[in-house]
């Protein structure tokens, strides 16, 4: 049996100021080319989960391997981790084309290099032309789709996503999610995807980790979890009943 | 049922024109204000300067600035105050980020606690740096008359400024842009240089603006610190003035600096139409956090301690010194205050300016207030959208002009146009408190305006709708709102005039010192007990000052400028 792609070892986390872990004890392995949802509700830790492994927070046990390299400690821009947010974040002071060739900028990449690339991932999440755009004129789709071109502009080995349709209404997330589906299945990308909303889970994840006060309470396939919910709170968060 | 409520709505094209002159008549008291005691004299200082007999002499000019005297002057303050600004920002960066990004133990408390340096009379402030970096003082080193006691002694005074101006800004960045550069691949100094520094430029700029302006006005500190060698435009026409009677060169001297000033809020004003980016704001409690790791424990440490020796230092020095008498602890100092010796007829026992300085400082209070409030209503109208018109916008800047304007032109320009018919006010008392008014009036009308614009017109709406006549929804909708920014203008009003020096030194009347004047004069007496007075006279103003500033830190409304 090959070593996951990504593993968590037990693995806690607190913040500053607090006695109790945000997260508690997680074990999980993640396999090359899987996209994993991890559902919760507010406050169970599923955003400190991506944190952790991006290294925005701090592991207080624990360890974290990634593609066979401990980087349990390495900082956060020499991780490789790609990560997107609910908000988006773009830089409010850079134009689309900009915010796509951030990290390229930051990887030293020649500036003719740069301008294909970024004009590659634009045309990748259906952006092409909007280059010049300021990111201030772009609707809430097409921030999204601007966050994510320039998280795939490095082609990191791993994707974080933290509820990226959180911000977007009903319709134009029905819209989104099944064309991020064919984006990540034509990337063969390893994915892990946060969300309270069960549809969207279930839609996209390969597996599903359903977190409840920063521990994993279950982690299965959508099939068993739908099937045979471990606990009663993971059946309330899938709906039943 | 069909409500049967009585709107009485005025039609809407009349009412509009109503409005219109209701907010000419609130901008005229103001204005005329303006023109009488900043125009005029402002104007006068110019016809001096480039009209001094019957006809216009710009040759005036010619002589004085190719005299190498002053252009070692001009020199002078153009790099002082670069060199000052600069060096504030480095030192308050850091301090702004501990503001912006963590949460600690007594942070309210100290961001209200940071003002007092900057709200502390200049005299004062040269005071309490002569007790750290005088001869004899904590450090043994005897820095006056060089440099770098002025560098110090308005990183001191203007430390506050940066920190709250760039602090509050950095707070609204939202810490996941960062995050997401630093997941981007940049290292920590490049998600500053290419994320927060962006970001951040305009309110740097904003701050450094006025730490410059500070710097290049600055007159007690340099007279106090700078010694023989160091002087400022502000010294040297106050100098010309008083001690020369050259009013022809400090008129010309007046015009530079004026011209210097104005091209700065000019520069600074388009610079920052130009650059400024604008982002979707944070509030400052979902940006801040405790700290996580020992690296940032150092960071608020390292910071706190730097904060202390900085600002605490000289304030607690002076206090402790102005009790230590040649003959021991005690009140020696204090008791000295009420003393009339000096042998001079025009002597006054100090402890009469600390009344002559609440009179002038509760007169200049109202005065600013009550225009201030006239200001403050035309600038923003009745806050319905269209009103933030071009007309409140020229108001606007108009009442900032003085604050750009040095004290000393101010005072200079006083004593020129007032001392002779047809308003001679020179044995008044009015005219330092007029002075004092017209210098809070910009701060003032800043700490209105937002506090005026923070009234919903939702809610005037509401009020008529509920039958309530204009008068009473003034009085039960705006008065309410606005009392809170009202005390705090009050606060700052009453500050500024207790600290004013620049003005102040040329109205002031022999036997009616205010506490800075006493201060300074206790000052150029030679002796212990002299300079134990000054401590002393500078303890009880402090403590008069920070008490005025808790009041306004209680009061200041959200979303003020933040000094």
């Amino acid at each position: 049996m090959t070593s996951p792609f990504l593993s968590l070892n037990h693995v806690s986390a607190r913040y500053g100021g607090s006695d109790d872990d945000a997260l508690h004890d997680i074990s999980v392995g993640i396999n090359a080319g899987e996209v994993i949802g991890v559902l919760g509700s507010s406050g169970s830790g599923k955003t400190t989960l991506l944190r952790v492994i991006a290294g925005l927070h701090a592991t207080s046990e624990g360890s974290i391997i990634l593609d066979g390299l401990d980087v349990t400690t390495t900082p956060t821009h020499l991780r490789g981790v790609g990560l997107m947010f609910q908000e988006h974040a773009l830089f409010p002071h850079l134009n689309v084309s900009d915010n796509v060739a951030f990290g390229l900028r930051m990887a030293k990449t020649p500036k003719s290099e740069r301008s294909i690339r970024v004009a590659e991932v634009l045309e990748l999440v259906g952006l092409a032309g909007f280059g010049t755009r300021d990111v201030a004129s772009l609707s809430g789709g097409e921030r999204q789709r601007v966050a994510l071109a320039r998280t795939l502009a490095l082609s990191p080995r791993l994707i974080l996503l933290d509820e990226p349709m959180g911000s977007l209404d009903r319709v134009l997330r029905d819209r989104l999610v099944p064309e991020l589906r064919e984006l990540i299945d034509d990337l063969g990308l390893t994915a892990l995807y946060v969300t309270h909303d069960r549809s969207e889970a279930f839609e996209l994840a390969n597996r599903i980790a359903v977190l409840d006060e920063g521990s994993v309470v279950q982690f299965d396939t959508p099939g068993v979890l739908d099937a045979r919910p471990a606990t009663e709170h993971v059946a309330r968060l899938l709906g039943h009943r | 049922m069909v409500s049967a409520l009585p709107l009485n709505r005025p039609a809407p094209s009349g009412g509009s024109q109503r409005k219109v002159w209701w907010r000419l008549l609130a901008a005229t008291p103001p204005l005329v204000f303006l023109g009488v005691f900043f125009a005029w004299p402002v104007g006068a200082i110019l016809l001096r300067g480039l009209h001094p007999g019957e006809t216009w002499n710009f040759g005036a000019f010619g002589d004085v600035l190719s005299d190498p005297t002053m252009q070692r002057i001009l020199w002078f303050t153009v790099w002082e105050s670069v060199a000052s600004t600069v060096l504030c920002v480095l030192v308050a960066l850091p301090g702004a980020a501990l503001f912006a990004r963590f949460r600690f133990r007594g942070k309210r408390l100290l961001w209200s606690a940071l003002l007092v340096p900057f709200v502390l009379p200049t005299v004062v402030v040269g005071v309490s740096m002569l007790g750290v970096i005088g001869g004899g003082g904590l450090t043994g080193v005897n820095l006056t008359g060089t440099v770098w006691a002025i560098l110090i002694a308005h990183v001191f005074f203007n430390y506050a400024v940066v920190v709250r101006t760039v602090g509050s800004t950095w707070s609204t960045i939202d810490p996941r842009l960062e995050e997401s550069a630093r997941a981007l691949g940049a290292p920590p100094w490049r998600v500053f240089t290419e994320v927060t520094w962006p970001l951040l430029r305009s309110s740097v700029a904003a701050a450094s603006s006025i730490v410059f302006l500070f710097s290049f006005t600055s007159f007690g500190i340099i007279l106090i610190l700078g010694g023989i060698s160091h002087r400022t435009l502000e010294v040297e026409i106050y100098d010309q003035t008083a001690k020369f009677l050259h009013l022809d060169i400090a008129a010309v001297l007046a015009i530079v600096q004026l011209f210097v000033v104005v091209a700065i809020l000019v520069w600074f004003g388009r610079s920052q139409r130009r650059r400024s980016v604008l982002f979707d704001q944070r509030s400052a409690t979902e940006t801040e956090h405790l700290p996580e790791t020992a690296r940032q424990r150092w960071f608020i440490r390292s910071n706190l301690v730097f904060m202390a020796v900085l600002l605490g230092t000289p304030l607690v020095l002076l206090v402790v010194r102005s009790f230590s008498t040649p003959e021991g602890w005690g009140l020696g100092f204090y008791r000295a205050l009420t003393d009339s010796r000096g042998g001079s007829t025009s002597f006054v026992p100090p402890i009469d300016a600390i009344g002559n300085s609440l009179l002038f400082a509760s007169i200049a209070t109202v005065i600013a207030l009550v225009l201030g409030l006239c200001a403050a209503w035309a600038i923003v109208g009745d806050g319905s959208a269209g009103s933030d018109s071009r007309f409140g916008r020229w108001t606007d800047t108009a009442l900032m002009i003085p604050l750009g304007t040095s004290a000393v032109t101010v005072g200079f320009g006083f004593l020129i146009v007032f001392d002779e018919p047809p308003i001679n006010l020179r044995s008044s008392i009015w005219l330092i408190p007029i002075a004092h008014a017209l210098v809070a009036l910009p701060f003032v009308v800043r700490l209105l305006v937002p506090g005026l614009r923070s009234i919903d017109p939702r809610l005037r709406e509401a009020a008529a709708t509920l039958g309530a006549s204009p008068r009473r929804v003034w009085w039960s909708v705006d008065v309410p709102i606005v009392g809170k920014a009202l005390a705090a203008a009050a606060g700052f009003a009453f500050a500024i005039s207790l600290g004013e020096f620049g003005a102040t030194a040329f109205l002031v009347r022999p036997d009616r010192p205010t506490m800075p004047i006493a201060i300074y004069r206790a000052l150029g007496r030679p002796g212990e007990y002299n300079f134990g007075q000054a401590m002393a006279m500078s303890t009880i103003l402090m403590l008069l000052t920070v008490v005025v500033m808790l009041i306004i830190d209680r009061f200041r409304p959200a979303g003020v400028s933040e000094f």
